[in-house]
């Protein structure tokens, strides 16, 4: 029973995940993680700093938005 | 044996599409199931994607799972991040799929259901869905370039400054049709007004939410936007049930239009966190929600088709829009059959998710042809609601009359019955004082989607709640596409302006931003507004000209590709693009000559100025001014919109002439063939 719930949690987790991914927020785990693997000296951005940051990004140039 | 089978399986897909689409441009009975539509597009999509799509896969790119993309490449966890090519599609779809592919076929029904089904689903076949995967594949080559920077690296400089403000022009005729089209759908209904008005808050309040409440936790607040959008449906109902209130909200189609401007321009200048993110999360999710819901809706129903295959409007006669069915057919529907936009999508983020470059035929073709599928469902909409019914709310006040009995009348003299009760009732079924000549498409889609969703959702009732989803929805959309656009815009206006005057390129010096939002606001407000004043309706200048603008830069891209591909090495294959490059040529060429020359004061802008300047010289005000000043308005709106068609015309030689030049120069042997693409690089070798 106990076994179940955590699988349902796994599950739910990865579709949040992927939804997320599809809407296209920003994803700051992802971007934690690459700088964890590849720059390790360096100190990443904070939460609120990256997402500011993505966001100007998305919406300062065609290519996001369709008609 | 299983090889046989497959062949057989394969066969027969292509037999039961090719028989459904002869079956629908044969059949002259009195109505004719949408199963016929649906089936001659799924066979036809599965069979182009299968054969079609690899063929270019493989001829044409030799796409390999063993080269590695600029994703794995360039992976920084911001930009460039291998992702699954399901989440990719999801991704690039969303980003795809706006409000075009459904106003386009609901306007372009006015011709009967088959000129429009023929060209979504042959244009999407070989061309839109060509030019999609091409500059996908082209753009994942060279580390994800936009279309702009291969146009001037791959065409030359002339052709990338034309893109560049072409690209411009575009985005100011495309917000301003669009804004058209909700101003039309909101004007004179409150439920409707109050239902979109209250989105903004919601947004807002989503925006908060996500920066200090729970950050990032983006989820949990879309779930609680989409909750709310519920709760503003029925306030809307609950409002306009309170005549004082109702009265208040009544909104008039000027006012509506500086309420939209001011939106657009709030939109541009405030922090993206705050309106603009929150409300894209939101309208995505209504996007895949209410695709898949039309589908749903559609299949259960599988309504008759009641317009004729043909009507006689094919003849240039029309009351929604003035042209005959060549070109115009093929310019009001652009997207869901080519959208040149896509270019700049498949050009931008996408490319640098794909993890694999074989992905790119799922992703670029196979999302192309999702997002004509949501055009054939709008047609099937569209189409399924009585020929009466239908023009009665599409066709501009101007050819109706003001009243249901005026309009019974003149639907009567096209050859069409609708009663004057019918139009009443219909009208009150689903919550609006009236349906007459609500143009722009969004109420007529809205109407069919009612129709559908209360037949197979809620067993014939709650018109009325149904009617103002599907409003709210296609709002949602075109308000996404309105305030990014307007963000976009001034951007580029910015990045244009800096050359002229440094300062105002600074994209974040508070009097720049705003100096530079309030020109892109006014470039597309006077165009909104001019034709929320048009007696003709304004759909009827305003949507050709946005369609041909949208072939423009499709035929941009497909120059793109046909340089990409003979600079391959690969001339032997560029008729893949070269086709339907020529072709978009041809109808872009025909209607814009056609809007700006023709005779008929309805269809060219010119002769309708003439028509203005003859009227006054005898001393009497043409139909739809009140004033000299205003109809001496409506000319210098003429003019400018001939001025527009005609620069959208000579940007298509300009480029289409650099690009001549280009091939000559590499197919002679002048220029040796040069490929721009990133070398091969093999993936990382894993121990085997």
């Amino acid at each position: 029973m106990r076994r179940s719930a955590g699988r349902l949690r796994t599950h739910l987790r990865a579709i949040g995940e992927i939804t997320r991914r599809i809407i296209g927020a920003p994803d700051y785990e992802r971007y934690l993680a690459h700088m964890r693997q590849c720059h390790p000296g360096r100190p990443p951005l904070g939460r609120q700093e990256f997402s500011r940051l993505r966001l100007e990004e998305k919406y300062s140039k065609p290519g996001s938005r369709c008609c | 044996m299983s090889k046989l089978l497959r062949a057989l399986l394969w066969v027969g897909i292509a037999l039961l599409g090719a028989g459904s689409l002869a079956w629908l441009a044969l059949s002259r009975g009195e109505t004719i199931n949408a199963a016929w539509l649906l089936t001659a597009a799924v066979c036809s999509y599965l069979v182009s994607y299968r054969f079609y799509a690899k063929f270019i896969a493989a001829r044409v790119f030799a796409l390999d799972a063993n080269r590695r993309t600029p994703a794995e490449r360039l992976d920084d966890g911001r930009d460039y991040v291998p992702t699954n090519k399901w989440i990719v599609f999801g991704h690039h779809f969303a980003a795809i799929a706006g409000p075009g592919p459904l106003v386009g076929p609901t306007l372009a029904a006015q011709f009967g259901y088959l000129p429009s089904a023929i060209w979504i689903i042959v244009g999407v076949v070989f061309g839109g869905a060509v030019q999609d995967f091409v500059i996908l594949c082209a753009s994942v080559r060279r580390n994800g370039k936009t279309l702009g920077q291969m146009a001037k690296e791959e065409i030359g400089p002339i052709a990338g400054y034309t893109a560049l403000v072409a690209v411009l022009g575009i985005m100011i005729v495309l917000i301003a049709v669009l804004a058209l089209v909700v101003v039309n759908a909101l004007r004179a209904s409150p439920w409707g007004t109050v239902t979109i008005g209250l989105t903004i808050p919601i947004a807002l309040f989503m925006g908060v939410y996500l920066r200090w409440l729970r950050p990032g936790r983006v989820l949990e607040a879309s779930a609680i936007g989409v909750a709310l959008l519920v709760v503003a449906l029925y306030a809307g109902k609950w409002v306009a049930a309170d005549p004082a209130l109702a009265a208040a909200f009544t909104l008039s189609g000027t006012t509506l239009a500086w309420i939209v401007m001011a939106y657009g321009f709030a939109a541009s200048v405030l922090p993206v966190w705050l309106l603009l993110a929150p409300r894209d999360y939101l309208s995505a999710f209504v996007k895949i929600g209410v695709v898949l819901t039309l589908a749903i809706g559609i299949l259960v129903v599988l309504p008759p088709l009641h317009m004729p295959a043909l009507t006689k409007f094919t003849d240039g006669t029309g009351p929604i829009f003035a042209g005959k069915v060549f070109p115009f057919a093929f310019i009001t529907i652009a997207c869901g059959a080519v959208s040149g936009f896509h270019a700049l999508i498949a050009s931008g983020t996408t490319p640098k998710l794909l993890e694999r470059e074989p992905d790119a035929r799922l992703i670029g073709y196979g999302g192309m042809l999702m997002e004509s599928f949501v055009a054939i469902m709008a047609l099937i909409a569209a189409c399924a609601l009585t020929p009466g019914v239908f023009f009665a709310i599409n066709a501009p006040a101007s050819a109706l009359g003001g009243t249901v009995q005026t309009a019974s009348a003149a639907i009567a003299h096209w050859g069409f019955t609708v009663t004057p009760a019918e139009l009443t009732r219909l009208a009150q079924d689903v919550g609006e004082k009236t349906l007459l000549s609500r143009t722009g498409g969004a109420p007529s889609l809205a109407v069919g989607m009612a129709t559908l969703f209360s037949g197979a959702l809620s067993g014939g009732g709650a018109m009325a709640l149904w009617y103002h989803f599907a409003i709210m929805f296609e709002a949602l959309f075109i308000l996404t596409t309105l305030d990014a656009g307007t963000r976009v815009g001034r951007f580029m206006l910015q990045d244009l302006g800096r050359h002229v005057w440094e300062p105002f390129g600074r994209v974040s010096w508070y009097p720049a931003v705003l100096l530079s939002s309030a020109i892109f606001v006014v470039m597309w407000g006077h165009f909104l507004y001019q034709g929320v004043l048009d007696p003709l309706g304004g759909i009827n200048s305003l949507w050709p000209l946005f369609g041909i603008s949208n072939q423009l830069l499709a035929a941009v891209a497909l120059c793109v590709g046909t340089t990409v591909i003979i600079k391959m090495g690969k001339a032997r294959y560029a008729w893949i693009t070269i086709a339907p490059l020529a072709w978009l040529v041809i109808v872009t060429m025909a209607a814009g000559w056609a809007k700006i020359f023709s005779l008929d004061p309805r269809l060219g802008f010119v002769a309708h100025a003439s028509t203005i300047a003859a009227s006054l010289d005898v001393g009497m005000l043409p139909a739809g001014a009140a004033t000299v000043s205003a109809a001496h308005q409506m000319m210098f709106n003429d003019y400018l919109d001939a001025a527009v068609a005609g620069f959208f015309m000579v940007a298509v030689i300009v480029i289409l002439g650099d690009s001549l030049r280009t091939w000559y120069a590499v197919t002679s042997g002048r220029v040796p063939a040069v490929s721009s693409e990133v070398p091969f690089e093999p993936r990382a070798v894993e121990a085997s």
